[in-house]
This record gives structure tokens, sequence and C-alpha cells, in this order.
């Protein structure tokens, strides 16, 4: 039986849900506001919802992971998000477990292929 | 910035805590109008209203993108929960407000009134603690069976986002005591409650005033209007916010009650006056021209204000005509 379209796009939520801060985290190297920070993350083949983008800054920023600052640009005030000290630390701490997960899921990967 | 825009990001600054509202709205602003900005520059002309209401129905209904805000897992979810206060107080509202007129109507006709309605009265709180369950328990069902997401996104349509710019809204106290005001005249004037009309003159006489036969003309419209007016202040308790629907009450409301002044104005007097014994025929005049002229006087400014309100009302509608369906940019 096939699986339904409602559990495959959980299944895919779920999936995405942790490496989408990866992905923002990493983005953020360079100061970035919300606009620029989804096209970029966009052009890199990473879709996401400006409901779901805006609320997770504003988290990672709670959490001390970012810093934030409202600046004139383009006669418009913007909302710039940069990565903290905290959140460089972090990034690097998650990029490490990130490789270590991706190399071990390859390798399981591989194996139910065969 | 579109008056859309605005009406839209006003419904959902209602929904977040006011330490962080009007800085996640300030943002939201940004995004959007970023968004906007692009599509125009694709489109190289201003948006219609129709594709800035496509834009603000893909970035979310305002209950869902204001829940998005909320991190933490509650009985009823951060979708529903801005609704369950208002609902539990109107439902509760509701029901103590008719327990308690109903109340009062057997506290009168009890031979020691006062106490009878001190016992009722102590009924009230577990009435409503019981409405209070049964309110949490709808709640709990529609989160853990419906999906309040997804109902929330097929039925909204950013065009009927209510105009918050056109008119405060309505503080929910002074809604419920509107409410409750136009329940007591409608129990008045069902007769369920009667309505002392004696009114005592010098040297001890008195007469009873009743209406006159003009308002028999127009006794089904004016419980259709007081009942109008229920409706329009329970809306206002559940939606504050000023929007088409409810303005289009109040239009018919004060229209239709200047017909009816209309009406009782042609067929003066507005009373007939009855004698007492011991009250002679000049008291009687005097009476009559007395509540007469104090009526002329109350239902002549109550129809100027109408008049007004009515004006109001339909300049409101004019106005959010023009904002909703002219071309708006947002450069503009």
């Amino acid at each position: 039986m096939p699986v339904s379209a409602d559990i495959m796009e959980a299944l895919r939520l779920e999936l995405r849900r942790g490496t989408l801060i990866l992905a923002v985290l990493g983005t953020l190297r360079a100061e970035k506001y919300g606009y620029t920070l989804k096209t970029e993350l966009g052009e890199r083949g990473v879709e996401i919802d400006e409901g779901a983008l805006y609320p997770m800054l504003r988290r990672l920023e709670t959490q001390g992971l970012l810093t934030s600052q409202w600046r004139e640009d383009a006669k418009r005030q913007k909302r710039f998000y940069r990565l903290s000290s905290d959140g460089a630390a972090a990034l690097e701490q998650l990029a490490g477990e990130w490789r270590a997960m991706n190399a071990s899921l390859e390798s399981i990967l591989k194996r139910t292929e065969r | 910035m579109t008056e859309l825009v605005e009406r839209y990001l006003a419904a959902v600054e209602r929904l977040l805590p006011d330490t962080t509202a009007k800085d996640i709205v300030a943002e939201l602003r940004e995004a959007l109008l970023a968004k906007l900005e692009a599509q125009e520059n694709q489109l190289g002309r201003a948006a219609t209203t129709d594709e800035i209401a496509d834009v603000l129905k893909a970035f979310g209904p305002p209950p869902v993108v204001a829940a998005r805000y909320e991190g933490r897992m509650h009985l009823v979810g951060p979708v529903l929960y801005p609704w369950f206060w208002p609902t539990q107080r109107t439902a509760i509202g509701i029901v103590v407000a008719v327990y308690l007129v109903l109340a009062a109507i057997r506290a009168l006709a009890a031979d020691n009134p006062v106490q009878v309605m001190l016992q009722r009265i102590d009924n009230v709180v577990g009435l409503g603690l019981i409405m209070f369950a049964a309110v949490t328990l709808v709640f709990v069902a529609v989160e853990r069976w419906a999906d309040p997401v997804k109902l929330f996104e097929r039925r909204w349509d950013p065009k009927s986002l209510p105009y918050e710019t056109i008119r405060k809204p309505r503080s929910l106290f002074e809604a419920a005591v509107s409410l409750f005001f136009d329940a007591l005249f409608i129990l008045v004037w069902l007769q369920l409650v009667p309505f002392p009309n004696e009114l005592p003159l010098r040297d001890s006489a008195s007469v009873s005033i009743v209406l006159s036969p003009a308002w028999s003309l127009v006794y089904w419209p004016i419980l259709a209007l007081a009942l109008l007016a229920c409706a329009g202040h329970i809306h206002d308790m559940v939606r504050p916010a000023w929007n088409r629907i409810r303005s289009a009450m109040s239009i018919l409301g004060y229209a239709g009650g200047l017909v009816v002044l209309g009406v009782l104005f042609q067929r003066r007097p507005f009373v007939d006056v009855q004698p007492r014994p011991g009250t002679g025929p000049e008291d009687l005049e005097r009476a009559l021209q007395l509540v007469d002229g104090v009526l002329l006087v109350g239902l002549g400014l109550a129809g100027v204000i109408w008049a007004i309100a009515l004006g109001l009302e339909v300049r409101r509608q004019v106005r959010a005509l023009r904002t909703s369906y002219g071309a708006a940019s947002v450069a503009a």
C-alpha cells in the first residue's frame, strides 16, 4: 500500500525541521535581513516559509545564538541578523554532529539499498 | 503601505502578547513589504488588491502566524487560544445575565424579593463553573479531533479582515453592558418584567401611564430591532473590530429606528393617561402634557443621534469599499 501524501508530508517536515536551523545559522555567518536570508536559502535549495522563518529567527535570538539590529536600508527600516559568538560555537558543534550523522546515515542507507 | 496589509498586521498584533507584539509586527511589516515590492518589480506595475490578498494568504491566517511565535504546548493550542477567553467570557456572561434576569422576575413575584434574589445569586458561581467546563471541553475536542490550522487556512480570506483603522474596536465591557440592557428591554417589551407605570402627582394624586395605540403598529418592528441590537452586541463580544456585517446591522438598526420614530411622531400623543382615585381632569391633562413632552424631547434626541450615527456608519462603509477595491501600490 503506498504511503499517503499526508504522512509523507509530515515525515518530510519532521526531517527538515532540524536541518533548517543549521541552514539558517550557517547562512547568517554574514549579516542579512529576513527577506535576503529567505532568498539566499531558496537559491541554495533550502525553501522555507516566512511564517516559519521569522519565529525561528526570534527564537534563535532569544537563545543568544543570533544578534539583531534595526537599521535603515533602501529607505526602509529593516532588522538585520547575524550569528553571535555563542551562535558561531553552536554552529561549529552542530555542523560536526551533522557531518557525523550524515556519514552514519549514508552507510545505513547504502546497506539498505543493497 | 496598503490598507489590506495594515488590517492583516492589526489582526496579527491583536493575537500577540503586548510585550512583543509591536516588535514582531514591525518585522512582519518589513517582510511583507519586501515580498510585495519584489512581486511588483517582477510584474512591472502596482499589485492589485487580489494579488496582495494572495500574498497574505500565502503568509498564513493571523491566528496561525501569531501561534508560530508561541512555542509551548497547551490543552488548548495557540491557534485556538485567542478565542478561548473571549468565548468563555461571552458564554458565561450570557448564561449568568439570562439567569439573573429570570431570577429577578421570580424575585419580584415573591413576598420577600431581596431574600429570594440573594438565594438565587448563590447559584451563579456554580452555573459559571459549569459553563466554563463545557466551553473548555468544546475547545479541547476541536483541538484534538479537528486540525485548527487547516480549519483556518481553508476558510480564511484576507479581504474579510476587520477594519481596525476604520473604527476603534469595542470593549468587551461596553458590549456586555449593552447586551444586558437589550435583554432587559426585550423582557419589559414582552411584558415578562413589569414596568412601573404610576406617575405620582401633587396632593397624593397619581395617574397610570400607558402607551398610546400608535405603539401597537410598531410593536413587532421594535421587537425585531431590539433582537437585532442583541445580535450586534453579541457580535461585538466575539469580533470587536469593525467589519461590514456588523456595520450593515448598525445601518439597519438606525434606519429601522428612524422609521419607527417617524410612525410614532405622526400619531402623537405617545402615551395615554388613566386616572387613579382622587385625580381630577386637570391633573390628567397636565400629566399627559408632561410625559408626552418628555418623550417628545427624548425620542427627538434619539432620532438626531441615530441619524448622525447612520451617516457615520454609511461613511465608514463607503471608506471601506474605497480602500478595499481600489488598486493599491506598495510603494504608494
